[in-house]
């Protein structure tokens, strides 16, 4: 590989990065349930393509098999699945938040900053082929943002993909160890994820059946 | 002396280039965008030009003045058109290098044009309206919220000529950086660019008093920004602040449609016919957005203006990122 292809390569890396940094705004921003789910869907397909590229275009069988269980299970099952139970669940398309478009937006600001300062200071090891700069400071962010979601919003639909927003952050911290690490052990949470979604459906199906909503605000005190 | 002289022919053609692009052309794309919304609307629309035509009607028109307005009110719209073509003339349009360029003048840029705001501003506040003053408040306060995301857009826009100044020479300016750019820019800049545009589009949306942020076919005045300041004005004035608002849109999207393919043609011909090409793209994403969503509830655009600011923030970070400012610090 010459030095522009290099350059290409890195740059495309920093391109998807910054796309997945774009959807963390708008996850925050929107107001409507199905276009979070996508956005979503799209964060974690695009970050299903960053496995090749950090490999550097050499496919690998175990890089190549991962990529593509990311893309399909994360991309299209598990917002399939969400939809779903959307649809089947008697919950408004309209998102109900703990506060209002503009405060979410500037906390989403506050954690921006705080992970970019955080992230810069805290490089990975050089060792890594391909890395880039901008890879801690998103994956930071992307985690700020998912629980930052599981705080303000209060439907449970909404804490799934603050969940799913959270995996999508900590599987780019991962990236950084995808040589090494066996393609058992990333087959492995991918099928947990899956399986938590899947489980999480359901207990919002029944959830939807027993309250007629799923307002996390009013499912905080117990009785028998 | 005749390498002398062909420069000099060369650099007067390029001027007169972006004279005509800067004070003949802006009325057509405002032609452009009412059209294409009334065939999106299913109805026929008015010719592109026009624009032109009322103009020419409204200056052949003579001017009333309230009573209650003053010498402000009188000024106002030459300042406002005077304003627009001036930050036209720092902005390189067609791939030339901008009639006025110097170290720094891309604050003369954003101040030129808040310039020509604080004038229909301040006319809108001399007519004593309620309404008007409405309006004023209105686009003061947005103006407010939008620089910030204005001043990151063109740091970021700095860096990019100071990453690479021998080029062209000057530091710090939009000729030096937009004019040295090519398409291998976005290859090694393209992550801070994308977020960059965006944020940019936004702002054009938000400056020229476009929808979702103001519409500027409404007719009541109670929703109104732009078209609200401007009521008491007749005849040329008028004139004069459409006019005006028509050549701010035309420097704004020339400033984007030179980010985003910021290609360089052999034949400068090549070259104008792309500009127009690239501003009739934008106006049409103009279009599209008017199309597409209603305005937005007042209270909604400060959401919105804070997430271009986070995007024009990020496209600073990521510059510095992409420049290596952040490498070899302590591990």
């Amino acid at each position: 590989m010459n030095s522009m292809d290099e350059v290409l390569l890195h740059e495309f890396i920093d391109i998807l990065l910054v796309a997945v940094l774009i959807l963390d705004l708008l996850i925050v921003a929107t107001r409507k349930l199905k276009s979070s789910v996508w956005m979503n869907a799209s964060q974690a397909a695009l970050l299903g393509l960053m496995p090749l590229l950090l490999t550097g275009g050499e496919l690998e069988f175990h890089v190549v098999l991962m990529s593509v269980a990311i893309l399909v299970v994360r991309g299209l099952v598990i917002p399939f699945v969400l939809l779903r139970s959307v649809r089947s669940a008697p919950v408004s398309v309209e998102l109900r938040s703990l506060v209002d478009q503009a405060t979410a937006v500037s906390l989403a600001a506050v954690l921006f900053g705080l992970s970019f300062a955080l992230g810069i200071n805290l490089p990975l090891p050089a060792a890594i082929p391909h890395f880039s700069d901008l890879l801690v400071p998103t994956a930071l962010t992307t985690i700020m943002i998912g629980l930052l979601l599981l705080v303000i919003r209060t439907q449970a639909l909404m804490q799934v993909i603050g969940y799913l927003t959270i995996e999508n952050g900590i599987f780019l911290i991962g990236l950084a160890l995808v040589r090494e690490t066996p393609v058992v052990v990333e087959l492995g949470i991918l099928l947990d994820v899956f399986v938590g979604v899947f489980v999480m459906g359901i207990v919002l199906f029944h959830i939807s059946q027993a309250f007629e909503h799923l307002d996390t605000t009013e499912l905080s005190s117990l009785r028998d | 002396m005749m390498a002398e002289f062909a420069w000099l022919a060369e650099t007067l053609m390029q001027r007169t280039i972006q004279m005509f692009i800067l004070i003949v052309l802006p009325p057509m794309f405002i032609g452009i965008i009412v059209k294409l919304k009334a065939v999106a609307a299913g109805r026929k629309g008015p010719p592109i030009w026009q624009p032109y035509l009322d103009l020419a009607r409204l200056s052949r028109k003579g001017v009333v003045y309230s009573t209650a307005t003053g010498q402000v009110f009188r000024w106002a719209p030459l300042l406002v058109v005077a304003s627009s073509i001036t930050a036209g003339l720092i902005v390189p349009m067609a791939g030339f290098t901008a009639p006025i360029h110097f170290s720094g003048d891309l604050i003369v840029f954003a101040y030129v044009l808040a310039l020509g705001r604080l004038a229909i501003i301040l006319a809108s506040l001399d007519t004593g309206s309620a309404f008007e003053g409405m309006g004023a408040s209105r686009e003061a306060s947005f103006a407010a919220l939008a620089e910030p995301t204005m001043f990151l857009i063109l740091v970021s826009l700095g860096l990019l000529g100071h990453a690479d100044p021998h080029k062209f020479g000057v530091e710090w300016s939009l000729t030096g950086t937009l004019a040295q750019m090519e398409m291998i820019t976005w290859a090694h800049y393209g992550p801070a660019l994308l977020p960059l545009s965006f944020a940019l589009f936004v702002l054009i949306l938000l400056e020229n008093s476009r929808v979702p942020f103001d519409d500027p076919t409404t007719h009541l005045e109670l929703t109104m920004i732009h078209e609200v300041m401007i009521l008491d004005h007749s005849g040329p004035d008028l004139a004069l602040m459409e006019y005006g608002a028509a050549v701010k849109l035309l420097v704004f999207q020339s400033l984007l449609g030179r980010i985003i393919f910021p290609h360089h043609f052999e034949s400068q011909w090549a070259d104008v016919v792309t500009f127009v090409i690239k501003i009739g793209v934008l106006s049409v994403c103009v279009t599209a957005v008017e199309v597409g969503m209603a305005r937005l509830k007042m209270n909604r655009i400060p959401g919105i203006l804070l997430g271009a600011f986070i995007l024009a923030a990020l496209s600073v970070v990521v510059m510095l990122v992409e420049m290596g400012e952040f490498r070899g610090l302590p591990s």
